[in-house]
């Protein structure tokens, strides 16, 4: 008996540190998409959440499958990713999501044929009645789409557009622009920034990481007519994670009143590879997941 | 797709929309002949559109020394390469256009440029690749031959560009047919960039939305030809309006270039975009190469300008108005050793010889008592 126990001795010590081990390194609890988004409220400043903010352990992660957007040309029909992992929190007036997915490549250039790494949340403009297509809406029922890029954070942080940004070696000449003095300085500028010039908010100086959007359908995406929404993001570890945070409701919005707390609605999301040339419709997409904008904490 | 009729390679074929054409077609000769590459036009469009952050390697217009030269790098051989060795029947294109070879999940065949592909405009012409001592002689395994070809946008009946864009940010103006990205809708995906066989549309990092080629539309709305058109020295570009084949008017010098006599001919028609600027080939170049380049009616072309000044007064007239004067040209008349070109009521623009008048100085000016040289 003794001789046993000495036996098994060292094999009861290595399952209970294998134990313990795999308590200490047990992942944050998950759940699949079928259980939904739960977005807990009760944290102030949600807005203000950073992807690292300590708040986010305490809301649970689901994680979201992707699928091929197999729909329209052209079309991503290879996934490159498999999921995505999705937890969400909301207050009063906003709901945020932190979203974190396995990328080995941090692509933040937006050049030639550099494309951006980018992530986006779908949103029904309320609550309720019929649900729009997951795929972008459709006519007469609109969706909500925020976009965060990896290269409007990058923009965010580097300031003022330089070629050397992208080309570190190269050397420019001349801009007539910069010859010119004073207003006329800006307005050459201008002429020559065509798309800035003509009112596009792409070309506009980036003063957030999130465009706000709204669609009816493949093809008809527009900026939403105030931009309210802020990002946030890391990359480590091949992995990013990024902070979307909006308003429930503005006035300005259209589509109807808004979202509030305590409304059970839908969510779906999409990701683009920078790396794998991904871009417009060349993504990879969810289905809708429902969304709950509340929940005790 | 729709089916619609593209009478460059004389059958209907797919194309993503169904055949709208404008009221009038943007069109443009260039004779290939006369270009020298003193790249003039490439820094008329330069200064006059693309000098802004993010255009720094923009060139809407470029003139390239072929077999070798081009921009992007290969844009040629590698769209012809992805698409493979395709049969002509006569002047009936049998093989698939880009539209009709668009692999599954596309919505045609293309490909999108390394970005240092743009990073030499003049590769095959200004490169220095050595010392020759004197007395040596340079063979080369090949014929010798090359020339230079200008371009610009083709502002395609069917245009890759157009067909490729998910948001319907690229139009094609019923007015005139010039193709436009709108610089408002546009965002930044580049489809049209990848679809553009030509590669004349480009991205520009800074404002984050692609460009192109407008075809000097605010000129053109006052009947004046592109600024690459009018700064060309070399007098090789002319710019008019183009009708279909059937619908072709012997007075209009598009349309008699182009319809009539057959010696202006589309960039690689086999790709099925039907584009607008037609191109008077080389004379000295191998045939194989300017079917490729130009279809099946090259050679007939070339024997046609070759001969012109014998065997076709009214052609050999009509090339001779190429550059002489800013005006957009809807027709021409020819006189007793003068051409003339009118604008759409008859009224006369300008009236030019034929022939310039030849005068012949000796090489020495007995008058002064000293030899002449070039300068004097």
């Amino acid at each position: 008996m003794c001789k046993n126990v000495k036996k098994f001795c060292p094999i009861f010590a290595t399952l209970i540190f294998l134990f313990a081990f795999a308590c200490a390194k047990k992942p944050a609890p998950s759940v699949p998409a079928a259980q939904g988004i739960t977005a807990n409220y009760g944290v102030a400043a949600i807005g203000e959440l950073a992807c690292d903010s300590p708040e986010w352990q305490r809301a649970v992660e689901t994680v979201v499958p992707l699928l091929p957007q197999d729909l329209t040309d052209p079309k991503q029909t290879v996934l490159t990713l498999a999921e995505i992992r999705v937890k969400a929190l909301c207050d009063d007036t906003a709901v945020a999501f932190r979203i974190e997915w396995q990328d080995v490549t941090q692509d933040m250039v937006e050049e030639g044929s550099r494309f951006s790494d980018a992530v986006a949340v779908q949103l029904p403009p309320v609550a309720g009645g019929e649900v729009p297509d997951p795929t972008m809406g459709q006519a007469g029922l609109p969706v909500h789409i925020h976009v965060w890029k990896a290269s409007y954070e990058r923009a965010l942080d580097l300031g003022d557009w330089s070629l050397r940004q992208d080309f570190p070696n190269a050397t420019v000449d001349h801009y007539p622009s910069d010859a010119a003095s004073g207003e006329d300085k800006e307005s050459l500028a201008r002429q020559y920034a065509v798309g800035l010039a003509a009112g596009n908010p792409m070309a506009a100086k980036r003063l957030s990481s999130v465009d706000d959007l709204w669609a009816e359908g493949f093809g008809s995406l527009q900026p939403l007519p105030v931009q309210a929404s802020k990002g946030s993001a890391q990359w480590g570890n091949g992995r990013w994670a990024v902070v979307i945070s909006r308003p429930l409701a503005l006035a300005e919005w259209p589509g109807g009143e808004g979202l509030q707390k305590g409304q059970n609605t839908f969510a779906a999301f999409a990701v683009w590879d920078g790396s794998q040339n991904q871009a417009g419709s060349r993504k990879m997409r969810t289905a809708w997941v429902p969304l709950r904008l509340g929940g005790a904490l | 797709m729709a089916r619609v009729y593209n009478w460059q390679i004389n059958r209907t074929m797919s194309y993503w929309y169904g055949e709208a054409r404008p009221k009038r077609q943007f069109a443009a000769v260039f004779d290939i002949n006369k270009c020298i590459a003193c790249q003039t036009c490439t820094l008329a469009c330069k200064t006059t559109w693309t000098s802004g952050r993010g255009q720094e390697y923009m060139f809407w217009n470029n003139v390239e020394s072929k077999p070798y030269g081009s921009y992007p790098l290969a844009y040629d051989f590698k769209i012809l390469d992805k698409l493979g060795p395709q049969p002509w029947e006569g002047e009936r294109y049998e093989g698939s256009t880009i539209f009709e070879a668009a692999p599954a999940g596309e919505r045609l065949l293309g490909y999108l440029p390394e970005s240092a592909d743009y990073a030499h405009p003049n590769v095959g012409e200004d490169e220095i690749v050595g010392a020759v001592d004197g007395g040596m002689a340079m063979e080369l395994p090949q014929p010798v031959w090359m020339f230079y070809l200008a371009r610009i946008c083709n502002h395609c009946t069917y245009p890759a560009c157009l067909a490729a864009c998910p948001r319907g940010a690229i139009y094609k103006r019923p007015e005139d047919g010039i193709v436009l990205v709108d610089q408002k809708r546009c965002r930044g995906y580049r489809e049209c960039v990848r679809a553009c066989p030509y590669k004349r549309v480009f991205f520009n990092s800074h404002t984050r939305v692609s460009e192109k080629c407008i075809g000097c539309f605010p000129l053109g709305e006052q009947d004046v030809q592109p600024r690459c058109f009018t700064e060309c020295i070399g007098k090789i570009r002319l710019r008019g309006w183009i009708s279909t084949p059937s619908a072709a008017n012997e007075d209009n010098p598009i349309d008699y270039l182009v319809h009539v006599q057959k010696v202006a001919l589309p960039l690689m028609p086999q790709l099925g975009l039907e584009p607008n600027v037609y191109y008077i080939p080389p004379i000295h170049v191998p045939e194989p190469f300017l079917v490729q380049l130009f279809g099946p009616g090259a050679k007939r072309a070339v024997e046609r300008y070759k001969h012109a000044h014998t065997e076709n007064k009214k052609l050999a007239a009509l090339i001779n108005l190429f550059g002489c004067t800013s005006h957009v040209i809807p027709r021409f008349r020819v006189g007793d050793g003068t051409v003339a070109a009118l604008g759409d009521k008859g009224e006369e623009l300008v009236t030019v010889p034929i022939r310039e008048p030849v005068t012949v100085r000796t090489a020495f000016d007995a008058k002064r008592g000293v030899p002449r040289l070039n300068v004097t």
